[in-house]
């Protein structure tokens, strides 16, 4: 009897299978785009530069310093400067070649020394966005710091002023004069200014130091989304529990010779069925095109844990199918309910980057015991006892809330 | 084949089926007629062992339905009211399904499955998803889906319900056919015509209860010869009591809030009856005439009509 009803769903799903594949190569899609994104060898991937076109009508020091200070460190890995004129640099920006034209004024050096006003021109190119807009900021940020360095350093400069405008060679007693002085300057600012105040440290999670491949960052956010989108895949089909009710099919099936028990059990066995199929067919997808380093030694291990996580997947989606009345509710309220237990497992979001408080809980998701699975098994290559932990969790849930849906089906089933 | 003693079956205050009996004799085709909400389908229901009865028990065959429901469901063939098809799969494919529930497999099944789609005439669109059908197809579908098991009971829900004239007689045709080779049939309708050229026996049932049982003839004795008149928008009822003082011979079968029912011997012109009325200046909205027919009984025993 089981045998036939579970032929018969079979016999429906593979009349419209449209739906059920595109929910099974959802978890991939997503998978992917994730990986493209965030995963390894994207941070290596070169920006590009903020053309910058400098015209230096100046040509003194304290010009060469602004130039300079772009060809240093960071700032030339962001910034490609091109000195030229000032036509020129207009006909560039107007035809969008460059994204900003810094003018350096003449008397730019003298009037510094002599703390006269002064100012920089930028010219941006409003047809582009994000690079005029960083020329802008970098040099709002070097002629800040060249005033800051000009007012501590007022005195030694006036000192080198004096004695450059002499036109005599500075005695030795100044020159120690300014040289103590400057001495000075630094050691009252070093703290401000050696080391950093802020730092940027690179973290790794709990790889060990190890960073991931491709293969190993895809499997590693594919086994959570792939656990998360199993219990959205098995909801969907548990639908049809409520569908066959609403359609009367089910008081025709329970009005011949198949109990109510006997419908509700071959659709958990369906629910299964279908579950196992999606799992391991996204899977061997993943395997084949995306590089998922499963070793052969685990295949077994994998299976056996793939099994107890449908099931466990099933029995909870049952479970909670049993407790509400509507369809409108297994597509509405439902999928509600498996989001908190993705997100409490790790399905949403990687656990480490949750706050400690959630990830206290993640142990109630069975959403959690079976990614934390899957990572143990094909990541780190884990043994059987590195899972029994999880293989048992997992077997308990599937029995528990299996049991209970049956029983909660039955009864209002029949009511 | 069937006995039913005092079936009641209760939800909260409301007395779906109220203390009802009944045999049905083997080959034997009986109607339950009544309007909608009279417990025509609890009575079915708990028949078919799908609801439990608060009292009164079922015996098919001598022996009690609930007990040993795993093996008396083969005998059933139930047609619910809706259509209880699965619309994504072809006829075949369905009548399959259905036939393996009942332990029908391979020719038996096969053969079984082209003797319905050729009494249903959808013989031609059997490889169709039912989807595709007309109203009617489906209708004729859900029965064989009911009839595939050859049952020895087999219960009809209105099984007619919203659809055409034509299709309509043609499953009263396949009903016929299916009585003739002696099933035993259980008919539930609302319309009086399927009940008078169908059944051989009927009940007449209302709110849960039996108001009248037997052959057409014996239940349109209960009104016998007498046509019945009744009138609706009545104010003034010493008024329409005060009419039968000048026709001895009528009298008041029911009168509620708004209706009263004259009972009108053959021996009374009903026009001259009428007519007095009106000179009397009678209020009235409303008056139908009745001869004597099972909606004529239904208004004798309910003071309204089948279809209120």
């Amino acid at each position: 009897m089981i045998g036939k009803l579970l032929k018969k769903d079979i016999l429906r799903l593979s009349k419209h299978p449209e739906g059920f594949l595109a929910l099974v190569s959802l978890p991939l899609l997503l998978t992917l785009l994730l990986s493209l994104v965030f995963g390894p060898g994207r941070n290596k991937q070169v920006m590009p530069k903020v053309n910058l076109l400098i015209v230096d009508h100046d040509k003194s020091l304290a010009s060469q310093m602004i130039k300079g200070a772009f060809g240093r460190d960071q700032l030339a890995d962001m910034f490609e400067i091109e000195e030229t004129d000032e036509e020129t640099a207009g006909t560039r920006i107007e035809n969008n070649k460059a994204s900003a034209l810094l003018i350096i004024p003449e008397n730019f050096s003298d009037n510094l020394l002599n703390s006269k006003a002064t100012e920089l021109t930028l010219v941006k190119n409003p047809s582009q966005q994000f690079g005029p807009k960083m020329a802008e900021e970098t040099v709002n940020i070097l002629a800040e710091a060249t005033d800051r360095l000009l007012r501590i350093g007022a005195e030694p400069l006036d000192l080198l002023k004096s004695e450059i405008e002499s036109e005599n060679y500075p005695e030795d007693g100044a020159i120690t004069a300014m040289a103590v002085s400057i001495n000075q300057i630094m050691r009252q600012s070093s703290s401000l200014l050696f080391p950093p105040v802020i730092q940027l440290s690179e973290a790794t999670t709990e790889t060990s130091g190890e960073s991931l491949s491709g293969g190993q960052f895809f499997t590693y956010i594919l086994a959570s989304i792939a656990v998360m989108f199993l219990f959205f895949i098995i909801n969907a089909l548990a639908g049809d529990i409520i569908d066959e009710k609403d359609n009367r099919t089910l008081y025709r099936i329970i009005v011949s010779p198949a109990s109510v028990s006997t419908f509700v059990l071959s659709k958990n066995i369906y629910l299964f069925a279908a579950g196992c199929m999606s799992h391991f067919l996204m899977w061997a997808v993943a395997i084949v095109l995306f590089d998922v380093p499963l070793s052969f030694s685990n295949v077994l291990l994998f299976v056996l844990l793939s099994l107890l996580i449908v099931a466990a997947a099933t029995g909870v989606i049952s479970f909670l199918n049993s407790l509400i009345k509507s369809r409108m509710m297994v597509s509405g309220v439902l999928p509600a309910v498996i989001i908190v237990l993705g997100v409490l497992g790790g399905g949403m979001v990687p656990l480490q980057s949750l706050p400690p408080f959630i990830r206290s809980l993640s142990w109630v998701s069975p959403i959690f015991w079976g990614a934390d699975g899957i990572h143990k098994v094909i990541l780190w290559g884990g043994s059987f006892s590195d899972i029994a932990k999880h293989n048992f969790v997992l077997l308990g849930v599937s029995v528990v809330f299996g049991s209970l849906a049956i029983l909660f089906h039955r009864r209002r089933l029949l009511s | 084949m069937l006995h039913v003693t005092n079936l009641t079956k209760r939800f909260g205050p409301l007395t779906a089926v109220d203390n009802v009996s009944f045999d049905v004799k083997a080959g034997e085709l009986f109607g339950f007629l009544g309007p909608n909400g009279a417990g025509k389908t609890t009575t079915i229901n708990m028949i078919c062992s799908l609801l439990r009865p608060d009292s009164g028990s079922v015996f098919i065959d001598g022996q009690q339905v609930l007990p040993n429901r795993p093996k008396l469901r083969q005998k059933f063939g139930v047609v619910p009211q809706e259509i209880a098809l699965y619309e994504e799969l072809t006829a075949t494919d369905n009548l399959k399904f259905w036939g393996g529930l009942y332990g029908l497999s391979g020719t038996a099944l096969k053969r079984r499955i082209d003797e319905l789609l050729e009494l249903t005439g959808l013989n031609d669109r059997a490889k169709e998803p039912v989807k595709r059908y007309s109203g009617g197809m489906k209708r004729r579908l859900n029965m064989a889906a009911g009839m595939l098991h050859n049952p020895t009971l087999l219960l009809l829900d209105e099984p007619t319900v919203g659809i055409d004239p034509q299709a309509r007689y043609n499953m009263l045709d396949t009903i016929r056919q299916c009585a003739d080779r002696g099933t035993t049939i259980i008919y539930t309708t609302h319309y009086l015509d399927e009940a008078e050229n169908l059944c051989e026996r009927l009940a007449i049932m209302d709110h849960g209860r039996f108001l009248a049982m037997g052959t057409q003839e014996e239940i349109r004795k209960i009104v016998g010869e007498n046509t019945l008149i009744r009138i609706t928008g009545i104010t003034d009822k010493d008024e329409a009591e005060s009419i039968i003082s000048t026709h001895p011979k009528v009298h008041i079968e029911t009168m509620n809030e708004d209706s009263v029912v004259y009972s009108v011997p053959q021996d009374v012109p009903t026009g001259q009856f009428i007519e007095s009325m009106i000179r009397t200046g009678f209020s009235m909205n409303n008056l139908q005439i009745k001869e004597p027919s099972l909606d004529s009984v239904f208004i004798k025993l309910t003071g309204r009509e089948l279809r209120d």
